[in-house]
């Protein structure tokens, strides 16, 4: 497939925590033939493992994972109205938008209270989750369940379209991105053995990855993720967090882990003599499945990610200018994963 | 640990915020000088002093105390030379750090914020060390700021931690470490990584050593427990509840060497825990605190509940290894000699 194609199509799959199928299957389709081993974990991750002709000295894992943020559907309302739960979101992101319900992609919109209705002292408010509702036009609860709706999983009908300048904008680069980067990592000629994990309920708090961690016992992980620009309108300096356009994110901490710092240097310095921007995050935020991998695995980890303008709401907005100078680097870090292993396993280590 | 307060000071001066605990590598390599114990430090920073039994397929026991303190992290030079911070670690008030002399590589500086010290939070202190200009400094971000506040020793028993934390816990796995038991069980005495982030060290420690029994030492605030009155058992943490049979090896342990000890089950949120990694891992849980008051400031303990740690510890992993064996652990070498 293309390679714009392929990204497109990652980010319109749908891929829900707890309903990664359909992305991972998409996944395999396109690795399966280069890879030398493909499997499902029992928690259902995606693994797969691609033989290089050389050693690279020690085991390397390149991680990202699958799932996305949406819906849950969680009960039928006698007139046909769904009430859902929301993954990853803040209910201000959602509030009129459109979804896909289940296999089916069955269009449903969430709906919000027109403002003539709207009393005074409602206007202020942001209503929970809890008192929304999916709208499928169903008039009652018979007709909704027909169409199979209960307990399916909701996405964004946001489609991926390119927008001024360099940028595209779509549901799901968080972390389809990521995805991607490694679909094409693991597609391309590369001297070293190395694994490839898919993982599942990442936004649900991390909860595939420990179980890669266990399985595969890295002695090292790369990471690669979408994280969030805060370079919006009139937010400035430090706060921006990471600004779109400046290159791949090479985070040093966040919520969840403190890169192992030998790596971050050496990944900065890399990206120096390669000339590939780079750029690091001024706020310590969030947090990935690095976090997991060093408390599972206890393996170093490195973090490389691509700046994106509204994660976790229906569109985001990524310039395609900074995913190439995160591949340029994964790519350039591939080639040297003798010397990443010897700087994890060497130095002050065993008496 | 006869003379606390140069120890105290000696691991004060490792220099351990999270994230580069490296600097104690050196302290337990000097004061474990033997050879017999193996001491390594994994890729998150863990360091772990292993004493095999020497039998195969043995049980592990696991015993833990965090290795590191409370700084902050650079995360941003600003053009006039501010050097930004965020806060490493939970469970320290900030507000008393305004104005303390820090030290981040070859920068010295003090800790300022444009906010009242009594607001701010995480992300508002920086680093002000007279430069006006981000050129003059040589601080990167990533770089790991340590506050200088040396511990104090005080009347009456009384030490003042003054942010040191759990890491003075490590005087007390070394103490134990040094005695060199002949014990019919591995142990692994592990001075655990970014503890203060989470307990991800002990995490990682529970996940690669898969432990049979997983013992963890940290700072507690006192409040239902005294300080001065003896280690605390902790029937639970945060996290979950300990094991039932642990906790009352511990106290037996105690009894047998006729120290006092303190019992608690008050889950206190501040602390981070391990023990669901522990028991993720199949291993038997114990807890064992350090009352501490005013914990979120000058962190004030007894020495004598200090050096009662280190005492009921050996004295448990002798209790142990006698439930295991059904009789008498032979004493190390030194200790018959006398």
């Amino acid at each position: 497939m293309n390679r714009l194609n392929l990204l497109k199509a990652l980010c319109e799959a749908p891929g829900v925590s707890g309903f990664e199928e359909p992305v991972l299957s998409l996944i395999e389709q396109e690795i399966a033939p280069f890879c030398h081993g493909l499997f499902y974990d029992r928690a259902g991750n995606l693994i797969a493992f691609r033989k290089g002709n050389q050693e690279s000295g020690g085991c390397v894992l390149y991680s990202c994972h699958a799932d996305e943020v949406g819906f849950v559907i969680t009960h039928i309302e006698e007139d046909g109205r769904l009430r859902f739960e929301a993954i990853g979101m803040d209910p201000k992101v959602f509030t009129g938008r459109k979804v896909l319900i289940g296999e089916n992609k069955i269009p449903g919109l969430i709906a919000v209270k027109p403002a003539h209705l709207v009393k005074k002292e409602e206007r202020d408010q942001i209503p929970s989750a809890e008192d929304m509702y999916i709208d499928i036009g169903a008039t009652c609860r018979r007709e909704a369940e027909e169409l199979g709706v209960f307990a399916q999983s909701a996405v964004f009908d946001s489609p991926f379209r390119p927008m001024g300048g360099h940028t595209v904008v779509s549901k799901a680069l968080d972390d389809r991105v990521g995805c991607f980067l490694l679909c094409q990592l693991l597609m391309s000629e590369r001297p070293y053995d190395a694994w490839f994990a898919f993982c599942v309920g990442e936004e649900l708090g991390l909860r595939g990855s420990p179980a890669v961690a266990r399985q595969v016992k890295p002695d090292l992980c790369i990471n690669v993720e979408c994280t969030t620009a805060g370079d919006l309108c009139g937010v400035e300096g430090r706060t921006r967090t990471c600004v779109l356009g400046e290159g791949a994110v090479l985070p040093f901490m966040d919520g969840a882990s403190l890169y192992t710092p030998s790596l971050y240097r050496a990944a900065r310095k890399l990206a120096q003599e390669q000339n590939i921007p780079v750029q690091t995050k001024t706020l310590i935020a969030g947090g990935t499945d690095a976090g997991a991998y060093q408390r599972s695995a206890g393996c170093a980890v490195l973090g490389l990610a691509v700046p994106t303008r509204y994660i976790h709401s229906a569109n985001s907005l990524m310039d395609l200018r900074d995913m190439e100078a995160a591949e340029k680097l994964l790519r350039k870090l591939d080639e040297r994963l003798p010397s990443l292993i010897q700087l994890v396993k060497g130095g002050e280590h065993h008496e | 640990m006869n003379d606390i307060a140069s120890a105290l000071s000696a691991l004060y001066s490792c220099k351990t915020v999270s994230g580069s605990e490296e600097g104690l590598l050196d302290f337990i390599r000097e004061t474990l000088p033997e050879p017999s114990r193996q001491v390594t430090r994994d890729t998150l920073g863990n360091v772990t002093v292993y004493c095999p039994c020497g039998k195969p397929g043995a049980k592990r026991l696991l015993v833990t105390a965090p290795a590191d303190e409370f700084g902050f992290i650079v995360t941003y030079i600003d053009p006039d030379g501010k050097i930004r911070l965020h806060a490493q670690g939970t469970g320290v008030s900030l507000a008393p750090l305004y104005g303390l002399s820090a030290v981040c590589g070859e920068e010295t500086g003090v800790l300022l914020s444009e906010k009242d010290p009594a607001e701010a939070g995480e992300d508002d202190f920086y680093l002000d060390t007279g430069a006006s200009d981000a050129g003059e400094i040589a601080a990167v971000q990533g770089d790991l700021v340590w506050i200088n506040r040396p511990p104090v020793v005080l009347r009456n028993d009384r030490l003042c931690l003054s942010g040191m934390g759990g890491k003075a816990l490590c005087l007390c796995l070394t103490e134990v470490a040094r005695l060199a038991m002949r014990l019919s069980f591995d142990v692994y005495y592990v001075f655990a990584a970014q503890n203060r982030l989470g307990a991800r060290g002990a995490k990682a420690a529970a996940e690669t050593l898969r432990p049979d029994i997983a013992v963890s030492l940290d700072l507690y605030p006192a409040g239902d427990t005294k300080v001065g009155k003896g280690p605390v058992i902790y029937a639970a943490d945060a996290a979950g509840r300990a094991t039932l049979s642990v906790v009352e090896s511990l106290k037996k342990a105690a009894e047998s060497i006729g120290i006092s000890y303190q019992v608690s089950a008050k889950k206190h949120k501040t602390v981070p825990s391990a023990l669901t990694s522990f028991a993720a891992a199949g291993a038997q849980t114990g807890i064992l605190g350090l009352p501490c008051e005013k914990f979120d400031t000058v962190q004030q303990i007894s020495e004598k509940d200090l050096k009662s740690m280190s005492a009921l510890l050996s004295a448990y992993l002798i209790f142990e290894d006698e439930t295991i064996t059904g009789g008498e652990t032979p004493l190390p070498e030194k200790e018959k000699e006398e």
